[in-house]
């Protein structure tokens, strides 16, 4: 195996991986309801400190993705410093990049620590869409600022005569591509159709998604980096996901319609990520401080790739589009990599994206592919989901005794990522 | 032909790829009609299949539509109807098959590839801009022959398949589902696979469309023959008797409602073997022809990608707004800030795409004119203006850049006489509004060369233009043989005739506007501009009209449309236009009495004759490189009627003899104006 194009992608300045934790994975509007997206980012971030046992005061930088945001914490990973265990002198910045948000967040705090900016940063995301901001229509936004400046009754009246009742509905954010107006599952619908992905196969692949997860929690795979959350005001105690149906089977999701082409479609509701509250955080340490602090790493973030493709054909095909320039960089071939974590999207994108590399770089083995369960099952936190990708690749890493990671994933606007882990 | 078929085993379905070895479009010839029956004969043979997939390979296209060349080789009636039946034959196999046919339908689906659609049982579409869906043998002066006039009524109903099929009129995928042509919308991604899960869909449950009752009421006798008389009257009146086609599209229609589909076929491929024999279907199949060996590029490599326009008037955006949506970079100059502004709107309405627009740099200096590897430029008509611009820009130019003016008479040579680079120099005649005129003239010097003369068909290729390549001269080809049309115009309106009159005796010839009309159009002051230009040089031929008349309107500033008034007057709210008294006043003040008072055919004459005779001059002194050219640049710049073909081919019609007499009766009775080509008395002495 010949690895190493570049020097500075050796092991020894790659900065580690130390540690993560994330907050149990929620249905949208179900335990998380009450809380916003930064408290979900504080319990994260709280616990991984927690759990590391470092000071709070050598941590030199946060980063955390999110993608729904709220206006009010717009820079969403200073109100996590201000409200955790951090010191408030810990700068922090927030990362938008769709699905892949917190996989930015942890390759920017990597470069980071590479370039010996920082010796040690926290990365991760949070996202809620319990309480999504919805906005009034653009019209009545303009008659309100207007109406800031009105004088008397009459200009009220005035104003409000510039309105019907049509704008009055009310502008709720959804995944929709703003480019093409179409939305993930269309453009999901499309790379299915594209690679000939069946119903069946789809639907299979999120019964396996369900099965894995409830295994991997009933092994107590989630034990340590799942952390329980106290959720104010009344402290109820919420410890594990609620999206895994590990009981569900392919005749129970034959059953369902499809979501987005009633005709030839093969995605479903069951087949389909759903929306998900929650939080996830890794701890990123240069390797000489590693030694110093005696901290044993995880896994060696050792390369990077992001890339992008047509928002309208190949919306979802980002892992499609990074692992094979991930692999070739890295003189490294699909038999090299021992965990593969893939985004869960939709159960057809990770078939569509599989099939697709299949004749470039080989079929990538679904005994090595997300056997803790995936984005189909956990759920997905959008700006949370890297982080949750990341730890569990570490940690498969140390549990099935492997050395290569690759952690991929595709996002809105055609984006695509992929992140290649090595275990010391 | 090798592989134009190719059959791909999927399960129990056959899918027919379509795929002609060396052309880019898809056609039916009767070669490929043999094609396709031994493809049905295999499909029907195989006991596996349950169904068969009918798709293209290629890109753009299903079907394009009928193998036209194959038309032109007919001697006879007989002989174009017996490719009829021989297509309806084919037709007819598919829609009896025992197997199911699924059309499955990306890119252009026209003329015979929608009637091989229309015969399938089940048609699925992509919802690609470019899928489109049409019967355009109406255009070419005949018929849809291979089932259509008969498969389309009884699936779409009775009035809708009539505008289908009198109009040519194309549909995309979205409407073509609503109007029923077809079952199903889906994305271009997958499609193949697509269409094999639908019919797999339909092999389970078959629906065949039914129609509505109201359209099912509509085929019925009384009602049907109401819709098909109204049918025929819009026919007639929109075709003005000139074009048979309608008529006998009627026939067809009729008679396979009333008789049944075998009668309905016999009359189409009776009718298809007679139309093609008519004039009209000869000379509109000739310009089709000569449409398209007039839209080719050779340029191979150093392709440009940068595109120059000064002067952001109405022309100067339309042909910025060509370019950006053909690809081009852009870079927009005006001296004044506020027309730039004028432009970027008119360019966003038309193009509402920020990627394009994108592309689109607007400045009042030539700071970006260094990347650009052509410069339009659409300024104000006047040589010495020219001339300056082009002295003041030739610094900012790379050392390749060409250089082409938008001028309607100018010489060319003329604008490049101070010029440092004279082989770089062309002229691009654009006509307004420019995203919609399909013509484009290229105007080259002695001095121009062989790769400007390449990159400026290259650029009009790109911008989709049909283009007549002519020699310098004052008015070129189009504006010398327009001119005297207009001056024509203004002697008959001087004598007195109304010019209501003079605008319809020119429209019942077949050319869609009059020339008072057009003169509005284009602007009275330009009108005047390429008069007394081209006069400088063709004294007594160019100038049957007193100046004063023309003179008194432009100090009244009585410009056209552009300023609410011409020669008529235009409201918004008005529903016909009004003659501008104003203008009748004038023209009684400065009135051109005549001897006798002409006729309506005499007037159709006087104006015709004169652009034609004009034209054969320019042929004489070699403007034009050939007839075909001066009847391509007719037809698509200025309207000659196409169903003659052309002012050459009309020429030809009526005798070179007979012109030389007619104009020699009204030489002697109007004057020098109607002096006839030396060629054309040559052309007569022959």
């Amino acid at each position: 195996m010949t690895r190493h194009s570049t020097s500075d992608k050796g092991t020894r300045s790659a900065p580690a991986i130390v540690g993560g934790c994330r907050t149990p994975f929620i249905k949208s509007n179900g335990a998380f309801a009450t809380l916003i997206s930064y408290e979900l980012g504080r319990f994260a971030v709280n616990a991984l400190l927690d759990k590391t046992g470092l000071k709070a005061d050598i941590v030199q930088a946060l980063a955390m993705g999110t993608v729904i945001s709220d206006p009010r914490t717009s820079n969403v990973a200073r109100e996590v410093v201000l409200s955790s265990a951090l010191p408030n002198t810990v700068p922090a910045h927030t990362v938008t990049m769709a699905c892949i948000s917190s996989n930015m967040a942890a390759t920017s705090i990597a470069d980071m620590i590479r370039l010996r900016h920082i010796e040690v940063g926290i990365a991760g995301g949070c996202e809620t869409f319990s309480d999504p901001p919805i906005r009034v229509s653009r019209r009545v936004r303009m008659a309100l600022a207007k109406a800031s400046k009105a004088k008397g009754v009459g200009d009220y009246l005035r104003l409000l005569r510039t309105l019907s009742l049509a704008d009055l509905r009310l502008d709720f954010p959804s995944p929709t591509e703003f480019s093409t107006n179409e939305t993930m599952g269309q453009g999901c619908e499309r790379m299915a159709k594209q690679l000939g992905i069946s119903r069946e196969e789809s639907d299979r692949f999120a019964q396996r998604s369900h099965a894995l997860a409830g295994k991997a929690w009933s092994e107590g795979k989630y034990d340590i980096d799942v952390v329980a959350v106290d959720v104010p005001p009344h402290f109820h105690k919420v410890s594990r996901d609620d999206g895994p149906r590990p009981n569900s089977t392919s005749a129970d999701l034959a059953k369902l319609k499809p979501a987005f082409d009633a005709e030839f479609g093969v995605v479903t509701a069951a087949s389909s990520s759903f929306f998900t509250d929650g939080a996830s955080a890794v701890l990123l340490m240069s390797d000489a401080l590693c030694q110093k602090l005696s901290q044993k790493p995880l896994a060696h973030l050792i390369d990077y790739v992001y890339a992008a493709s047509d928002p309208l054909h190949e919306l979802l095909f980002g892992p499609a589009r990074t692992i094979p320039s991930l692999l070739e960089r890295n003189g490294l071939k699909v038999a090299d990599i021992d965990v593969w974590e893939l985004h869960e999207a939709f159960a057809a994108q990770v078939l569509a994206n599989l099939k697709f590399l299949a004749p470039t770089i080989g079929e990538i083995p679904m005994d090595k592919l997300n056997l803790w369960g995936g984005s189909l099952s956990l759920g997905h936190p959008f700006g949370a989901t890297g982080g949750r990708l990341l730890l569990t690749a570490a940690k498969r890493l140390e549990a099935e005794n492997g050395r290569f990671a690759v952690v991929s994933g595709c996002a809105a606007g055609g984006l695509g990522s992929a992140i290649l882990l090595e275990r010391p | 032909m090798n592989n134009y078929l190719t059959l791909e085993h999927r399960d129990d379905i056959g899918i027919v790829w379509i795929d002609h070895p060396t052309n880019k479009v898809n056609t039916l010839s009767q070669q490929a009609a043999a094609e396709w029956q031994k493809m049905l004969a295999q499909i029907e043979g195989d006991p596996a299949l349950k169904a068969a997939i009918f798709i293209s390979r290629k890109p753009n296209n299903f079907i394009a539509g009928a193998d036209i060349e194959e038309f032109q080789s007919f001697r006879n009636a007989k002989e174009g109807e017996e490719l009829s039946r021989f297509a309806q034959t084919l037709m007819d196999k598919i829609a009896n098959s025992p197997k199911l046919c699924v059309a499955a339908i990306h890119g252009s689906c026209l003329g015979g590839g929608l009637e091989l659609a229309l015969a399938c049982h089940y048609r699925i579409a992509t919802d690609d801009p470019q899928t489109i869906f049409g019967l355009p043998e109406v255009s070419l002066g005949v018929l849809p022959a291979a089932g259509g006039t008969q498969r389309l009524p009884r699936l779409i109903g009775l009035p809708p398949a009539l505008h289908m099929l009198l109009t040519g009129k194309r549909v995309r995928a979205v409407e073509a589902k609503r109007l029923g042509l077809i079952d199903s919308v889906v994305v271009t991604d997958g499609f193949a696979n697509t269409a094999v899960l639908a019919t797999k869909q339909v092999l389970a449950k078959r629906h065949p469309r039914a129609l509505s009752f109201i359209q099912k009421l509509e085929l019925l006798t009384p009602l049907r023959q109401i819709i098909l008389a109204q049918a025929k009257k819009q026919a007639l009146q929109k075709s003005g008797g000139h074009y048979p086609a309608p008529e006998a599209i009627l026939d067809a229609v009729s008679v396979g409602l009333a008789r049944g589909l075998p009668a309905g076929l016999r009359v189409e491929a009776k009718q298809f073997g007679a139309l093609l024999q008519t004039n009209v279907a000869q000379n509109l199949i000739r310009l089709f022809f000569l449409q398209s060996s007039h839209k080719k590029s050779n340029l191979k490599d150093d392709k440009p990608s940068h595109v120059g326009v000064i002067g952001a008037g109405f022309m100067g955006a339309g042909i910025a707004q060509v370019s950006l949506q053909h690809g081009y970079d852009v870079i927009l100059h005006d001296v004044k800030e506020d027309m730039l502004i004028r432009s970027e709107k008119q360019i966003w309405d038309a193009v509402q795409n920020q990627r394009l627009i994108s592309k689109l740099h607007t400045e009042t200096d030539f700071s970006h004119f260094g990347k650009c590897d052509v410069v339009i430029e659409a300024i104000f008509e006047d040589l010495k203006l020219k001339q300056k611009l082009l002295r003041e820009l030739e610094p900012h130019l790379k050392d390749d850049c060409v250089f082409a003016s938008n001028t309607s008479a100018l010489p060319i040579s003329s604008i490049a006489e101070h010029s440092t680079r004279k082989s770089q120099i062309i002229g691009m005649h654009y006509f307004s509004p420019v995203p919609k005129m399909p013509l484009l003239e290229i105007v080259r010097t002695k001095e121009t060369s062989a790769r400007t003369l390449a990159i400026a068909t290259e650029i009009g290729f790109q911008q989709g233009k049909t283009m007549i390549v002519v020699n310098d001269g004052p008015g070129f080809y189009t504006s010398r043989i327009l001119a005297p049309v207009m001056d024509e115009a203004i002697v008959l309106a001087l004598e007195g005739v109304p010019l209501k009159e003079i605008d319809q005796t020119f429209q019942s010839f077949g050319f869609p506007v009059g020339p008072i009309t057009l003169m509005d159009e284009v602007g009275i002051d330009v009108a005047g501009h390429v008069a007394k230009a081209l006069t400088a040089f063709f004294g007594a031929r160019m100038t049957g009209a007193k100046w004063e008349a023309m003179e008194e309107l432009l100090r009244r500033n009585i410009l056209g449309r552009k300023t609410k008034r011409g020669f008529y007057v235009y409201d918004k709210d008005a529903k016909h236009k009004k003659i501008n008294t104003e203008v009748q006043l004038i023209l009684l003040k400065h009135r051109q009495p005549s001897k006798t008072v002409s006729k309506r055919e005499e007037i159709q004459s006087r104006i015709v004759l004169r652009m034609i005779n004009e034209a054969v001059y320019c042929l004489q002194e070699n403007i034009l490189q050939s007839p075909e050219d001066g009847d391509v640049g007719a037809v698509f710049g200025l309207g000659f009627p196409p169903f003659l073909g052309g002012p050459f081919r009309y020429l030809d019609k009526i005798g070179a003899k007979h012109m030389l007499s007619e104009l020699e009766a009204l030489r002697n009775k109007f004057g020098e104006r109607f002096a006839p080509a030396p060629l054309l008395m040559d052309m007569a002495a022959r």
